[in-house]
This record gives structure tokens, C-alpha cells and sequence, in this order.
């Protein structure tokens, strides 16, 4: 579990896994990834609860970490996750990573997975 | 772990990540907000897919406009409309909800996602599904029950 704290407050808090979730991309299938089970910004920072969020660059600054830990675990830069609606804008675009539709089995939310040269795109 | 980028590769993307939301997980699908619930009241399921159909078809939309209005399967749209026993997931009524201008938390109470406490909705539910039947053009019955519908939903609670 990664978090970022400031000024005594958790900001943003991500839980992910470095086993079971397999890469679903044609290209990558089968392959080892960083699965984010789970990502979030504190309420305050959330552009969809307040005006003015406190903090920007929270999911940014969590999803750059993910990719550093599969670059340590060896997988290259791989990630994968499920995307809420209100975020999808957030990691197809602002990420780079590849839209795999709609999953049945996690609630209808769209799969993202991020290929090697994504990451290195995201990073640079 | 020692991190791999640094202020200025933040500075460089602050703007572009500007007011973006970034929840990802199912666990976070509470910030929708949904609970578990028995859609036992079909009633308001079935006001939910008459107010889908009015509403597109208010609209002048086909169900293959709505479908990529809200990026749903057009499967899923139909069945929307026309099986009162569907219950669609919470993506596809927060996406239906954004594409057709209406009140995300109502509109996840009526189609069966969330337990609802309310007898106020579940009457005006009845009161609307009895006053719209399904036909080709928008009634002035249909009309005039769809503004209600829609202005009720829209009240603070």
C-alpha cells in the first residue's frame, strides 16, 4: 500500500498487487504487472466534491509509482486497473494506457493496462 | 524506493491533470456513492427504463445515439428500455445519467442500485410508469409527466 501524506493528512492512498492479475494486451498477455486494486485522492482534493482541490497531481504522482515498482519487480513499466467513469479521461488520455473495455466481472468498470512503451512515454 | 521523476516532470504535466478525478478500483465504487441492494421494487426499475426512453426520445435520439451518447452496448440500452427486470450496473447509470442530463444518486436509487428509504420517489416511480406508455411520439401526457418526473428527481431532499 502506497499513500502520500501532507501536512499531517493521507492525500491520496493506493493498494496494489504484484501477483494474479496477468496483462490482458494482446502483445503482453500472460505477462507479470503491477494490478492497482485500488487508487484515491482525499475528498478535499477531489475536483468532483470541492471547488478548489488542495492538492493536484496526486494520481499522477501514485500512478509514476506504480510504474516504478513494476520497473523494480521487472515488469517492465506494466500496469493494469480498473477505471471508474469519472477517471477514465484521466488514465486513456493523461496516462497513455489502452482502453480494454468494459469488465463483466469487476462491476461493468473499463480495464486500463499500460504497455512498456507507454510507461516510458508516461515517465518522459 | 528512490523515485524515478522529480518537481519538474510534475510542474511540466500540473495543467493537463487539472480537475481530473483518478478513482480506480472497485473498491472505490462507493464514491458513486452504491450500496448493495434487492431491486424488489420493479416498479421503480420499470420508471427507470420509461424515463431512459422518454428522455431520448424527447431528445429526437435513436437507441444507437443514446448508446454512444453514454458509450453503453446498444444491447444493453435496449434491454434498458424494455425489460423491467434488468438492472443495469452503476458505470452504465452514471454514464446514461451524465449523457442524459439527470441526477446521478436519484438515478442510481431508481434503477436498483442503492436501497432506497424514500416513499416519496417509490410513489412518484408509480405515478410516472402508470403515466407513460411506450409509443412512437411524445405524448402531451408523456411530456407533461416527464417534467415532473425530472423537475421531482432534481429537488433537494
Amino acid at each position: 500500500m502506497f499513500g502520500i501524506e501532507c501536512e499531517g493528512d493521507m492525500q491520496g492512498l493506493m493498494l496494489v498487487s504484484t501477483a494474479g492479475h496477468p496483462c490482458r494486451i494482446t502483445e503482453q498477455r500472460g505477462k507479470e504487472q503491477v494490478y492497482i486494486d485500488f487508487v484515491a485522492t482525499a475528498p478535499w482534493n477531489s475536483p468532483g466534491l470541492v471547488d478548489v482541490p488542495r492538492y493536484g497531481l496526486v494520481g499522477r504522482v501514485l500512478i509514476a509509482t506504480a510504474v516504478q515498482l513494476s520497473l523494480e519487480e521487472g515488469f517492465r513499466g506494466r500496469i493494469g486497473l480498473h477505471s471508474l467513469p469519472q477517471a477514465e479521461t484521466f488514465y486513456a488520455t493523461n496516462c497513455g494506457m489502452t482502453d480494454l473495455g468494459k469488465d463483466t466481472k469487476k462491476e461493468g468498470l473499463r480495464y486500463f493496462e499500460m504497455t512498456p512503451a507507454q510507461a516510458a512515454a508516461f515517465l518522459r | 524506493m528512490k523515485f524515478i521523476f522529480d518537481k519538474e516532470w510534475l510542474q511540466k504535466h500540473a495543467d493537463r491533470d487539472d480537475n481530473l478525478e483518478i478513482a480506480a478500483g472497485s473498491f472505490s465504487l462507493d464514491q458513486l456513492p452504491v450500496t448493495e441492494g434487492d431491486p424488489s421494487d420493479r416498479t421503480a426499475v420499470l420508471a427507470f427504463g420509461r424515463l431512459i426512453n422518454l428522455c431520448r426520445r424527447k431528445r429526437g435520439w435513436t437507441i444507437e445515439n443514446l448508446a454512444s451518447s453514454a458509450r453503453i452496448d446498444v444491447s444493453e440500452a435496449i434491454r434498458i428500455e424494455h425489460d423491467a427486470s434488468y438492472v443495469p450496473g452503476p458505470r452504465t447509470v452514471y454514464q446514461l445519467s451524465t449523457a442524459l442530463g439527470l441526477p446521478r444518486e436519484r438515478m442510481l436509487q431508481l434503477s436498483g442500485n442503492m436501497i432506497v428509504h424514500d416513499r416519496g420517489l417509490g410513489e412518484q416511480a408509480v405515478k410516472f410508469a402508470a403515466r407513460s406508455e411506450s409509443v412512437e411520439k411524445l405524448s402531451r401526457e408523456e411530456h407533461r409527466a416527464l417534467e415532473e418526473f425530472v423537475k421531482y428527481l432534481n429537488e433537494p431532499r
